[in-house]
């Protein structure tokens, strides 16, 4: 394992040099807001950010992404489409590189998706710890996510004046190789790395906070036994099926298949747009019949999905506790409130035994 | 030998030209298709296609003819833009299809029973593989029973092979529709009604049921009542898909998704899934 140190003074000097190489996402400002886009002038970079809007993985997975080329006229022109430039995620918290390793594993699952893993391929993730949570409504620290183990190629640990840098990839390492003689000339750490860890852990144990009354790995059971009950009919009424939720989460990853021609009206592309499983007609058949018409079905899918389907598929959760969905609902709908509330009812089943 | 096309790559579909078309009802065509440099689809029946015309989109056709067929036949409704712009097209014309999709139907479990199939309005599209890959197969069989119900008589499909079957002694067939005309002198009434004419052996009986989402449960009940037991009981199921690959999230009932571990189920398998019956 490589290690550096880099004073926060010269990242504007580093985010220079690595911009003249290569194409590098990270956060930014946006009104009172942060938003993970690609990055054109070193100051842009904002490391101090809370969370970003949309998450990083969308990188990987673009909304209205060309699948494929066409012509109009002739079928043999039909071409796949991929991308595959060298990029670099610059700071991404611990939350979404577990999204990533997630997402990474479902689009790699056969039939695998080539069209992400082509942008993921290649990809440098240069992820940054949190010392402390990004906001009131996450559930990182219930679902251990606080913390990335793996997932990334460098990792950046914040100091009061800088940061320490962890090269734990070939990826990374090329990384550093490529601007040895930035880290070699500006760079060292001298200090014993696991005491920094320790240190550096301890702090977060301070900050961040349970948000649930039940240990994470008795959602599954809770969720399950809430299947008929009211609580999804009481979520049902408030959620006004905008979606947003399903937009912002770093682990949705249904899509919708469109065809878009252009204005020659000789080529086109069919295109991806990413879905919500929220939207009146996702699961609406062409004879009409509707397999969720009801908001407070929509709503258990989109729990259950995450919590029970996928734990029971992939043995994984589908959601990283990031709080985006919680902090976008303008119906005021939080997870936090419908786990505590799965683990109450199912508590109060089995007291009524 | 390597006649057969194959699908590499996710989304990127083949040409598929038309050879044939056949107007079934005023709803329904069938469509012949030859594929590049003549090669044949691979399929089990009961599977699917993804079905596109450049600009108006792609969706999952059930294949109509048998594994068996030199031909590749799709019956297609015209319900929306893309299966509008299908009906459109004429003889010599071309529009992509990618796949085969979907686990089949697991003929394996059909050998040396007796079968008991069950089609409801365009559910006899997809279960036709199966009826031909019976045909094809006959002699594995024992007692081959047919039901089939439409809403009307002018909308019921293959009339052509739904004589054959009535003068067939290779399958006893029994067709009802839901509201008849003054020519029509058969049966009268929806799907179950034709079940008084079935006596099966339960214990040596397969029951297959392919039809719209509201028919399952009325005649999976039927079935029971006639002592099928639940493990031979099939059925295929339909759900809104986009990509077929076991991503897009459209087809997922409860934890499954129906492109990869349907649309064929054993009852047993959907009976306590919530979202599937």
């Amino acid at each position: 394992m490589e290690l550096y140190f880099l004073p926060k003074s010269k990242i504007n000097l580093l985010m220079e040099e690595i911009l003249g190489e290569f194409t590098v996402f990270g956060p930014k400002q946006k009104d009172i807001q942060f938003v993970f886009e690609e990055i054109s002038h070193p100051e842009e970079l904002r490391l101090d950010y809370n969370t970003s809007i949309l998450p990083p993985v969308k990188t990987f997975f673009p909304n209205n992404e060309k699948l494929i080329a066409f012509n109009l006229n002739n079928i043999d022109k039909t071409e796949i489409v991929t991308n595959e430039n060298r990029k670099i995620l610059f700071g991404v918290h611990p939350c979404d590189i577990n999204a990533i390793k997630m997402m990474d594993e479902i689009f790699a699952k056969p039939p695998q998706d080539e069209h992400y893993l082509a942008r993921r391929k290649e990809t440098i993730i240069i992820g940054l710890n949190c010392k402390k949570p990004c906001g009131e409504k996450t559930l990182c620290y219930d679902k251990g996510t606080y913390k990335a183990d793996s997932g990334f190629d460098l990792m950046f640990w914040e100091t009061h004046d800088g940061y320490v840098v962890q090269v734990v990839s070939n990826l990374g390492k090329y990384f550093t190789a490529k601007f040895s003689y930035f880290f070699n000339f500006f760079t060292e750490f001298t200090e014993n790395f696991y005491d920094f860890v320790d240190n550096f852990q301890s702090e977060q144990e301070q900050n961040f906070t349970k948000k649930l009354t039940h240990n994470i790995f008795e959602l599954p059971e809770a969720l399950r036994e809430t299947y008929d009950s009211e609580l999804w009919h009481e979520i049902g009424a408030k959620c006004l099926s905008c979606g947003s939720c399903n937009i912002v989460c770093p682990t949705c990853y249904c899509f919708d298949v469109h065809d878009v021609v252009d204005l020659d009206l000789e080529g086109g592309h069919r295109c991806r747009n990413w879905d919500s499983c929220q939207n009146i007609g996702f699961a609406c058949v062409g004879s009409g019949e509707n397999f969720r018409e009801k908001s407070s079905q929509r709503n258990r899918h989109r729990v259950f999905k995450k919590e029970v389907y996928l734990p029971q598929n992939q043995g994984f959760s589908g959601c990283v506790g990031c709080g985006r969905c919680n902090n976008v609902c303008i119906a005021g709908i939080s997870l936090i409130e419908i786990y505590n509330r799965a683990f109450e009812l199912q508590k109060n089943q089995e007291e009524q035994k | 030998m390597n006649d057969f096309v194959k699908f590499e790559m996710g989304f990127l579909p083949v040409e598929a030209k038309i050879t044939k078309i056949i107007q079934t009802t005023a709803y329904e065509k069938i469509f012949t298709l030859k594929l590049p440099e003549n090669k044949r689809l691979k399929y089990l029946p009961c599977q699917f296609v993804m079905v596109s015309v450049f600009g108006f989109g792609e969706a999952p056709i059930s294949i109509c003819s048998g594994p068996d067929d030199q031909e590749l036949e799709l019956c297609v409704r015209r319900v929306g833009t893309l299966t509008t712009k299908l009906h459109k097209l004429q003889v010599g014309d071309s529009f992509g299809i990618r796949g085969p999709y979907g686990n089949g139907f697991p003929t394996e479990v059909l050998q040396g029973k007796d079968l008991l199939f069950v089609a409801g309005g365009l559910g006899l599209a997809p279960l036709r593989s199966l009826i031909r890959y019976v045909f094809k197969h006959r002699e594995n069989f024992g007692r081959f029973t047919l039901l089939y119900g439409a809403k009307k008589t002018q909308d019921r499909l293959f009339v052509d092979e739904i004589e054959l079957w009535e003068n067939s002694n290779e399958v006893d067939f029994y067709q009802t529709v839901d509201v008849s005309d003054e020519k029509w002198e058969g049966n009268v009434g929806l799907i179950t009604s034709l079940f008084k004419f079935v006596e099966p052996k339960p214990e040596k009986t397969i029951g297959v049921i392919v039809g719209p989402p509201v028919m399952y449960k009325f005649v999976i009940r039927e079935m029971l009542k006639k002592q099928i037991p639940v493990p031979q009981i099939f059925m295929s199921l339909e759900r809104r898909m986009r990509c077929g690959l076991g991503k897009c999230g459209h087809c997922q009932m409860n934890g499954i998704y129906v492109c990869q571990e349907g649309p064929v189920f054993n009852y047993n398998e959907v009976k306590d899934l919530k979202e599937a019956l």
